[in-house]
Formats: C-alpha cells, sequence, structure tokens
C-alpha cells in the first residue's frame, strides 16, 4: 500500500489512493470518525502517547510535559528534549513516533501495510529541513519514496478533483505553523512549480495565540486574577482559541459569545470579528506581500492567474478571502477552498500514487516539475578582495532536478586537501549552511590541482556534492558531513524510537 | 416580596440537588455556592445594573447621564475611552442599585455565576459604529433594555428595540435629556415589575451556572474518555502479552549462549596448552630446549673411585624458574581469557534481560582460582628425576694394568709362534717390555682420555634428556591438571548460573503472572470506575436537560406574569 503522510506542525493526516482512484485519509485505529492526529508526543520512560491519547490524558495529569511544534525545529542539529533517564530526543525521532503512530493507523484500517509513503513538506524547508524529514522516516522504518511541498499536494488534489485543465495557479497555504505561496501551473501532463516562497514561522499557532491573549486579559480582569498557566490550561486555551477562530470564521459571523472554562472557572465572553482581524492584520499583510514576492518571481501579474487555492485550517479567515478578491479582481478568477485541512494530505496520497508509476492507472497527472527554492553555492574567498563571498552554481526558481559543476583549485603545492562550505541562501545576508565536502587526500598534491565538483539539487529538494578528478572523471576521496547516512547521532536516536512503545500497542 | 409571583426558588433547589447527586467537590462546591448567590439575591432589596457605552461621551454628555442616572449624585465615570470600566452604587428609595459602567469592549464578559444585572442601560454616543449587532448579542442576557439616546443625531433605530425585545421582558429607547432611571423602576410604583424583572434576571443566572456545569461535564468526558482509552489499551496489552513465550524461550537461549561461549573459551584454552607445550615447535619446549643446551658442563663431586656428575645448579635454577614463568603467564592470560569471556556473557545476559523487559537476576561467575593455578605450579614444576652421573677415577694401577695387558698380548703371541723361550730371555723381554711400557702408557693415556670425553658427552646428553623429560613431564602435567581444572570449573559455572537463571525465571514467571492477573483486575475496576462515571455524567446531562426545560417553563410563567403587570398602569 503507497500511503501519503501531511506532517503537519499542529495535525497529520495519512491518506492514500483507493481502488477507484480516489485519495481517502485513513483514520485513527481507534475512532473511525477521527483523521487527523495532533501532532503532540509525550515520553514517559520507554513508552510514548502520540495524538489524542496526551491531550486526554492531560486531563488527569495537568503538569505533563508535551512536545509539540517539534517540526520548527527540524534542521536544528541539538535534541528537542531530554526524557527522565536523560537521553536526548532531536526532532526527527520525536516526529518518528509520530509517523510510526500514523502507519499503525493505516495499516490498521487497511489491513494491508505500506510499503512506500511520501510526505509533505513545506515548500520553503531547506535542505537541512528536508533532510530531517528523510531522517524521520528512516528512524520509524518508514519505506520512503519521496519528499512532497504542501502547496504542490494541495494543487494536485485540486487539478485531480477538479479535472482542471491548462490552468496557473496560485495556492496560500496557511497552515497551522508555516506559510507557503506557490505559483504553478497544471495540466493534464502534470504539475510545473513556477515561484514559490513562504515563512517557516508564521502560521494559525500566531493567531491562536492572538486569541489567547485576549481571553487571558478579559479573564484578569473579570476574575481580577491571573489563570494558572499549567500544560493542560495552556492546552485549554489552545483549543478554545482555535474554536473561536473557526467560529468567526463562518459566513456572518462578526460576534461570537461563548462560555469559556480555564483554570476550573468560567466566564462568558463576547469576541468581535473586527478585533480579531485587526490583531492578525499584520501577519496577514506580511502573506499578502509574500505572495506578490512569489508572482513578481514567476513573471507573472495577479490578472494571469486562473485560480487561487486557499489551503491550511487558517486560510479560512473570511479576512483573508476579503483581501485576496481585492487582489485578484479579474471575473474569470476564482477563489477556492478546497478541503483546506485535508487537500495536503489526499495529494500527498496522490503523489505516492505517480512516484510509483501508478499514475496512469488512476487516471492522474503522470508527471510533476518543482523548482529550487534557494540558491545554492560554494562560499569561497576572493583571491582579490579577500572578502567572504557565495560562488552561485545553482540558482533560485530552477527546475528540479538541478545540476552544476565548477572546479575549484589549490593555492598551496603542499595542500593535499580542499574543504568546501555548501550553502543555501534567499538574500544575500541569509546563509544557510548546508555542509562541508571535504575532498582529500588529493593523490598528487600540487599547487593549482583542480577538483570539479558537482552539485546537484534532488527532486526532493536534496541537495548532494560531489568531488572529481576533471581530467580522469575519477571521483576523488570525500566526505560530505550533511549526508543522512553520516550523521552519527541519529544512531542512537533509532535506538531510542525502536525502543519505545507507543501508546501501549506494542508498535 | 410579593406573594405568588413566579421566583427562581425551585429552579434554584432543584439545580442544587441536581450538583449534589453529581458530587464533584472541587467543581460542585463553587457552583452552589453561584445558586445560593443567586437565591439571596432575589431576597436582597437591590439589583445590578450594566451600563454600556457605545462611543465615547464628552463632557457634557457625561453630566447629562449622570444626572440621568441620578441628579445630585456624586458618580465619577470612568475614562470609556481608554477602554477602562467602573462601578458605582446607588441608593434610590432606600434600594441600592449597583451600576457597571462599561466600553463596548468590555460588555457581555463577566464571570459565570454570581448576580447577575437586571438591567442594561446601552448609552449611544458619537463615535460609535455597528453597534446594533453587538447589542442584539449581549441583550439576551438582562431581564429590561433601556437604549439611551445622548443626542438628536446619533439614535437608536425603532428595529432595534423590536429586536431587542423579543430577548428580554422590557425595553424602551429614551433620551439622556430629560427624565431619570428611576422613572422606570421604582420601588413604590413598580414593586411586582422589579421583582419579576429580578426573577427574569436570575434565571439568566442559573442558566449560565447551567452553562458551566455543561463545560464541567465535556471536561470530565473528556477525562474519562482518556483514561479509560488508556487503561482499555495497557489491558489489552496484558492480554496480549508475549511475556509468557518469551520467559519460557529464555532459558534455552541462555543456555545456548553460555554453552557456546563457555565451550570456546575451553576449547580455547586447551588449544592454548597444545600449541604451547608443543614439541618442537611449541615456546615452552624451544625454552626447555635452550636452558638444556646450556649444559655443557658440569658439576663434579669427586669421591673415592669415581666423580659424580651433576647438571649445574644455576641451570636447574634457571630451568625452574622459567619454567614458573612463562606457564604463569599462560595461565594469567588463560584467566583473562576466562574473565573476559564471562564479562561477555554477562553483558549479552544483560541486553537479552533489557530487550526482553524481563529482570534477570545479575550475573556474576565466579573466577577461575589463581590460587589454585599457583598451588598445581608448585606441585609440578620442580626437577622430579634429578639427573645424576659418573665418571670412573683411572689410577696408577688401571695405567700399569693397561701396559700389562700389553706385555701379555706379546708373550702370548710369542707361545703361539713357538718363541716362548724369549720369555727367559732378558736381552729380549726387557726392551720389548720397556718398549711396549712406553707404548701402552701413550696408548692408554690417549684412549683413558677419549673414552673420559666420550663418557662425560654420553652423560651431558643424558643431562640434557633428563632436563627434556623434565620439561615434558611438567608439559603433560600442568596440561592434564590444569585443563581438567578449568574445564570442571566451566562446567561447573554453567550448570550453576543456568540452575540460578531458571529458578528466577521461574519465580518471574510466577510473580509476572500474578502481578499481570492483578493489574489486569485493577484495570477492570478502573474501567468500572471509569463506566459508573460515564454513567453518572450521563444522568448528570439528564437531570439538567429536564431542568432546562422546567426553567423555560419558569421564564415563561415570569414573562406572562410580567405582561400582566404592565397593564395597570402602565410603563
Amino acid at each position: 500500500m503507497k500511503t501519503g503522510i501531511d506532517l503537519g506542525t499542529t495535525y497529520s493526516l495519512i491518506s492514500h489512493v483507493g481502488h477507484d482512484g480516489r485519495a481517502i485519509l485513513l483514520p485513527d485505529h481507534s475512532n473511525k470518525d477521527i483523521f487527523a492526529t495532533p501532532s503532540v508526543v509525550h515520553i514517559e520512560e520507554n513508552t510514548a502517547l502520540v495524538g489524542h491519547l496526551v491531550e486526554m490524558l492531560m486531563e488527569e495529569k495537568p503538569d505533563m510535559k508535551v512536545l509539540r511544534f517539534f517540526k520548527r525545529n527540524f534542521g536544528i542539529d541539538k535534541p528537542f528534549f531530554y526524557d527522565s533517564n536523560n537521553h536526548g530526543w532531536y526532532p526527527e525521532a520525536i516526529s518518528a513516533l509520530l509517523l510510526k503512530k500514523l502507519r499503525f493507523d493505516a495499516e490498521h484500517f487497511s489491513g494491508g501495510n505500506i510499503d512506500g509513503t511520501v510526505i509533505t513538506v513545506p515548500a520553503h524547508f531547506n535542505d537541512l529541513q528536508r533532510k530531517s524529514v528523510i531522517n524521520a522516516a528512516a528512524l520509524a522504518d518508514l519505506p520512503l519514496l519521496g519528499l512532497v511541498e504542501e502547496p504542490v499536494a494541495a494543487a494536485l488534489h485540486y487539478g485531480v478533483s477538479h479535472k482542471s485543465h491548462d490552468q496557473v495557479l496560485v495556492v496560500y497555504d496557511l497552515g497551522g505553523g508555516t506559510f507557503d505561496v506557490t505559483v504553478l501551473s497544471l495540466d493534464d501532463k502534470g504539475v510545473y512549480v513556477l515561484a514559490k516562497d513562504g515563512h517557516t514561522e508564521l502560521g494559525g499557532k500566531e493567531f491562536d495565540e492572538k486569541i489567547g491573549e485576549f481571553i487571558i486579559d478579559r479573564f484578569m480582569r473579570v476574575t481580577g486574577s491571573e489563570p494558572e498557566l499549567n500544560a493542560y490550561t495552556l492546552l485549554q486555551l489552545r483549543k478554545i482559541s482555535e474554536e473561536i477562530k473557526i467560529e468567526l470564521s463562518l459566513p456572518h459571523v462578526n460576534y461570537l459569545k461563548k462560555s469559556v472554562l480555564l483554570d476550573n472557572r468560567a466566564i462568558e465572553l463576547i469576541i468581535n470579528r473586527r478585533d480579531f482581524e485587526k490583531s492578525i492584520h499584520e501577519a496577514i499583510e506580511q502573506t499578502i506581500a509574500i505572495t506578490m514576492r512569489c508572482l513578481d518571481e514567476a513573471g507573472l501579474k495577479e490578472e494571469n492567474i486562473d485560480a487561487l487555492l486557499l489551503v491550511g485550517g487558517s486560510s479560512m479567515i473570511p479576512y483573508i478571502r476579503e483581501r485576496m478578491r481585492k487582489i485578484f479582481t479579474g471575473g474569470h478568477q476564482k477563489i477556492f477552498y478546497h478541503e483546506p485541512m485535508k487537500a495536503v494530505a489526499y495529494g500527498a496520497g496522490i503523489h505516492a500514487c505517480q512516484l510509483s508509476g501508478d499514475a496512469e492507472k488512476y487516471d492522474l497527472p503522470p508527471e510533476f516539475r518543482g523548482i529550487t527554492g534557494y540558491n545554492i553555492g560554494i562560499r569561497t574567498i576572493n583571491p582579490v578582495t579577500r572578502k567572504v563571498e557565495v560562488d552561485v552554481l545553482i540558482k533560485k526558481s530552477m527546475p528540479l532536478p538541478a545540476r552544476a559543476k565548477r572546479t575549484y583549485y589549490t593555492t598551496k603545492a603542499e595542500q593535499n586537501r580542499i574543504v568546501l562550505d555548501v550553502v543555501q541562501m534567499r538574500e544575500k545576508d541569509n546563509l544557510i549552511q548546508v555542509g562541508k565536502l571535504m575532498v582529500g587526500p588529493l593523490p598528487n598534491p600540487s599547487l593549482n590541482y583542480a577538483v570539479e565538483v558537482t552539485l546537484e539539487n534532488t527532486e526532493d529538494g536534496i541537495i548532494t556534492v560531489s568531488a572529481y578528478d576533471p581530467n580522469t572523471g575519477v571521483e576523488l576521496e570525500q566526505s560530505f558531513n550533511n549526508n543522512p547516512e553520516d550523521m552519527g547521532y541519529l544512531v542512537g536516536q533509532h535506538k531510542l524510537v525502536q525502543e519505545t512503545i507507543i501508546n501501549n500497542l506494542g508498535i | 416580596m410579593q406573594k405568588n409571583l413566579p421566583t427562581i426558588e425551585k429552579p434554584a433547589i432543584d439545580l442544587l440537588k441536581i450538583l449534589n447527586d453529581w458530587n464533584l467537590p472541587a467543581v460542585t462546591q463553587n457552583l452552589e455556592s453561584d445558586v445560593k448567590a443567586l437565591q439571596s439575591a432575589q431576597l436582597n432589596n437591590g439589583f445590578a445594573v450594566d451600563m454600556v457605552f457605545y462611543g465615547n461621551p464628552d463632557i457634557e454628555k457625561q453630566q447629562q447621564i449622570l444626572k440621568w442616572i441620578k441628579p445630585g449624585e456624586n458618580i465619577a465615570l470612568p475614562d470609556i475611552s481608554s477602554g477602562k470600566d467602573g462601578e458605582a452604587s446607588v441608593s434610590y428609595e432606600g434600594m441600592v442599585v449597583q451600576y457597571r459602567f462599561l466600553p463596548e469592549s468590555m460588555a457581555g464578559i463577566r464571570q459565570a455565576g454570581g448576580m447577575r444585572p437586571v438591567w442594561l442601560i446601552a448609552v449611544l454616543c458619537p463615535g460609535s459604529a455597528s453597534h446594533d449587532e453587538h447589542l442584539k448579542q449581549i441583550a439576551e442576557d438582562y431581564a429590561a433594555i433601556m437604549l439611551l439616546n445622548t443626542d438628536e443625531k446619533n439614535k437608536w433605530s425603532d428595529e432595534l428595540l423590536q429586536s431587542v425585545s423579543e430577548q428580554c421582558l422590557f425595553a424602551k429607547i429614551t433620551n439622556s435629556q430629560s427624565g431619570s432611571f428611576d422613572d422606570f423602576f421604582s420601588p413604590a410604583t413598580h414593586a411586582e415589575q422589579n421583582q419579576l424583572l429580578k426573577a427574569d434576571a436570575g434565571i439568566s443566572g442559573l442558566e449560565t451556572v447551567a452553562k458551566t456545569i455543561s463545560l464541567f461535564i465535556e471536561k470530565e468526558e473528556r477525562g474519562t474518555k482518556g483514561k479509560k482509552a488508556i487503561s482499555q489499551q495497557k489491558l489489552i496489552k496484558l492480554q496480549n502479552s508475549g511475556l509468557g513465550d518469551q520467559l519460557q524461550e529464555l532459558p534455552s537461549k541462555i543456555k545456548n549462549l553460555i554453552n557456546q561461549q563457555l565451550g570456546n573459551l575451553d576449547r580455547g584454552i586447551n588449544e592454548n596448552l597444545v600449541e604451547f607445550f608443543k614439541p618442537k615447535t611449541g615456546e615452552y619446549y624451544n625454552k626447555a630446549k635452550s636452558i638444556a643446551d646450556k649444559i655443557t658442563d658440569f658439576e663434579e663431586i669427586k669421591k673415592s673411585k669415581i666423580v659424580e656428575l651433576v647438571i649445574p645448579p644455576q641451570i636447574i635454577k634457571e630451568f625452574v624458574g622459567e619454567s614458573h614463568r612463562m606457564i604463569y603467564q599462560l595461565i594469567i592470560n588463560n584467566l583473562k581469557s576466562a574473565h573476559d569471556t564471562f564479562a561477555i556473557i554477562e553483558k549479552e545476559i544483560e541486553k537479552i534481560s533489557s530487550s526482553t523487559g524481563i529482570s534477570i537476576p545479575v550475573i556474576s561467575f565466579r573466577a577461575i582460582s589463581d590460587h589454585h593455578a599457583q598451588s598445581i605450579l608448585e606441585n609440578v614444576i620442580d626437577i622430579d628425576k634429578p639427573y645424576s652421573g659418573e665418571l670412573s677415577i683411572k689410577g696408577a694401577y688401571e695405567y700399569f694394568m693397561a701396559v700389562r695387558k700389553y706385555q701379555m698380548l706379546f708373550f702370548m703371541m710369542a707361545s703361539t709362534l713357538g718363541l716362548s723361550f724369549l720369555r727367559n730371555l732378558m736381552v729380549v723381554t726387557i726392551p720389548i717390555t720397556l718398549g711396549l711400557l712406553g707404548f701402552g702408557i701413550y696408548n692408554v693415556m690417549i684412549s683413558v682420555e677419549k673414552e673420559r670425553k666420550d663418557k662425560t658427552e654420553k652423560e651431558l646428553r643424558k643431562a640434557r634428556e633428563s632436563l627434556m623429560n623434565e620439561a615434558k613431564r611438567i608439559s603433560t602435567e600442568i596440561s592434564r591438571q590444569w585443563g581438567r581444572y578449568v574445564s570442571d570449573h566451566l562446567r561447573s559455572e554453567s550448570t550453576h548460573i543456568l540452575d540460578e537463571i531458571e529458578r528466577t525465571l521461574k519465580s518471574i514467571s510466577t510473580n509476572q503472572k500474578k502481578e499481570g492477573d492483578e493489574e489486569k483486575k485493577r484495570l477492570q475496576r478502573l474501567l468500572q470506575g471509569f463506566e459508573q462515571t460515564e454513567r453518572t455524567t450521563e444522568l448528570v446531562k439528564r437531570n439538567l436537560a429536564s431542568w432546562q426545560r422546567l426553567l423555560a417553563k419558569t421564564r415563561n410563567d415570569i414573562k406572562i406574569a410580567f405582561y400582566k403587570t404592565t397593564e395597570n398602569p402602565p410603563l
């Protein structure tokens, strides 16, 4: 069985394409009505609780340590959490627990085994962050077919369900933790990314926090005291805030009256949608600016867009639709919400089908072509100015897979090693280190010894590097300290994951 | 209080009963206090009023409003424009009215339960926008609503009045420039109406308490659901647990491990011994030979007729010393290998323990005794059959007798040749005798020396052989005694450890089964408890739903009674 997993910051879902060619979501093994697993984990000794059980247990243990938003720490090389035995858990390992639980749900429901899966990533995830996702799948022993960007997955689902042809689409994906915007062209041959952009720390979580702040403020004014903000109260606050955000997003709801139970005290509230929109105005305008920048990069204007697809729970906020209507004013343009919370998961299932060669069997668009999200190059020292510069080999927005070669030379006669710093960047001053390529020892060290470096950005957006002797074509001795296989710390993480029993299920 | 008017007494008592039956002390106590507070509020003379400002009143309008509240009363309004709220108490004909002054942003926000405001006075000031919708949201919380205009330009609409009237008992539009608040509720004139308004506000209060109960029920249900789910999963896990199978497989797993490792160790030690003591190529043989080869001379002990030959003591000492040293080193190496093997086994057993989750007791092998090894060495490494040789001492008589031999030989030959008469010829016998004597002496000297040399050489060979035989004996004895000791020790340890483990695992199995059964019972009891909680919660929900239907009826009764009072006199 091939599946697609939407590994979200706040919720995760798993889907697969059924025999009728339609993508379906696979429910929680204990409740067939629940399709979204909260991306929360609690780790204790050799056991872990994942998803709804964590939230249920918090009723009994309000102060228990709950791990959430670990997706935002992908690419950061240090533990996210230390358990009671002082073992450090990296975000990849915590995600692996979540992936194992999703796998269990899927296999339990379908009776089949997963032999390949696609996992979604935000479009703007850099190389390190993508490798973290790959590592998470490896730690969960989940066979990975590939990665797919969230907006692309949503576009795939839209394209399949609307049987849309020859369209230029903007996917505006405002999820729980991240914002992505992608411009794509869609036809019956496939999906082609033209430009993409985004923000890693902007999402529904921030909007929920605004509402949470409002509730606490009113609570304090009415009761005269602050609520005790333990883990359970914070959970309740988050849930209430999310409910309010969703209810305020319903049509014709300008005011919302709600009774709220916080810290065992109940208060009555009225929330004004106008005030809520004011509080998130700045964040929304930021997403609009990013959207316009993305259109620019694709070389397109608003009138060139055929449809705007709004994805992610937070994109349902009416204020966003209103703003989009003001921007995309052409009569032919349509704004779609197509199952905003589920579209990405559906699309991931469809992409899994594409990658396993079953696309035609199910009448799905066969091809997908992404683009690079960053400039990728080598950090060097200019020999004339002695300043640090980046030699860009692969530019942003090049079609994937992208490959480039460059020859570098030794600068001293006795130099028998070359160390190359591979970096990614969007803006000039915002360099992200990918890793170091160490080439050597060189067979016959000499001054101006030539080393040809090939840099590749794969279809999954992963960066690979290799070095050759340009004269003989022979691969030189080298190591790249960011290959997933070279990440020694993950050996211990695999053991941790394997030895941890999830949800008392024996998995 | 007027008689025969509907009150909140019965609904309040019924709600208290529901709370009492539910009996969650942390929750129900507070809510019971809220209900009792509402009951007392009905009996009190005063009531509460919320005055909500839509827009910002300037100083002149503030003065108008204060005058409208009560002329001459010293009240300070809060700074509404900066979102502040405030309170004031005003007395009307002995009745205390508690005012709360609120900006629009704070209207409708209050703690659930507690004394409810009876009146809402919505003040429309310049600068307000989209107030109608907000007002409709909060209107249902009040028994009576006054829509207060403050100027001619901004006025409340009749449509709005119509809309809010449906949500409360009494609603009216008036303006702050004329009349005052006590025109509408004078204790003397409007006693029954005031009582009914308070009752209606009391109903609203009880409704919020009921809403709070619902929130607590939801929380309770979530908590119970969670605990139930976790307990059910633990129970399933226990029931499906393969612990029993693991326990059964464990002894044979450990036995195989121990047998394999100790077997390898035993074989290794014995092979090591064979190699060490191997003739011609073994380390010990070569060393013994090199020491034996050093025997190039004897220590001689002269006796009367013989010379006793012994191997020089320093060579014996070297032989014994080196034998001891080398064999002891070999034994030390064997002991180290044994120690390492035991450590490996102990670690593997630990690994098995942690991977299966079965707590196998700490296994410690008894070390092979160095003391016993020493004792073997002392018993075996010595010269068992010391070499002893001898050489005879040649005196003058022997020389003479040797000479005499030649003489006799000459005369025997002469006699055979018929020349025996020559014996009597001195001229023949003397020179011949002297000549033979001389030759004989020379010959004897050489042959005795040679003989002595040969004999010595022979003895040296014997001595070396003797030493090598000692080496051989030592090799055989050490191999036999040490090899057997090691094998016996390993065998005994293996049996001892396996017996210990089997005993322990049996005990673990029994205990775990017992614990497992107890845990299953405990979980089942817990689940029964959760189910009971669910039933109780369900009952509370049903009772609350019935109560809410009765409450609606009481509210309706209050409405009917109120409308009756408005017939005479009208407000």
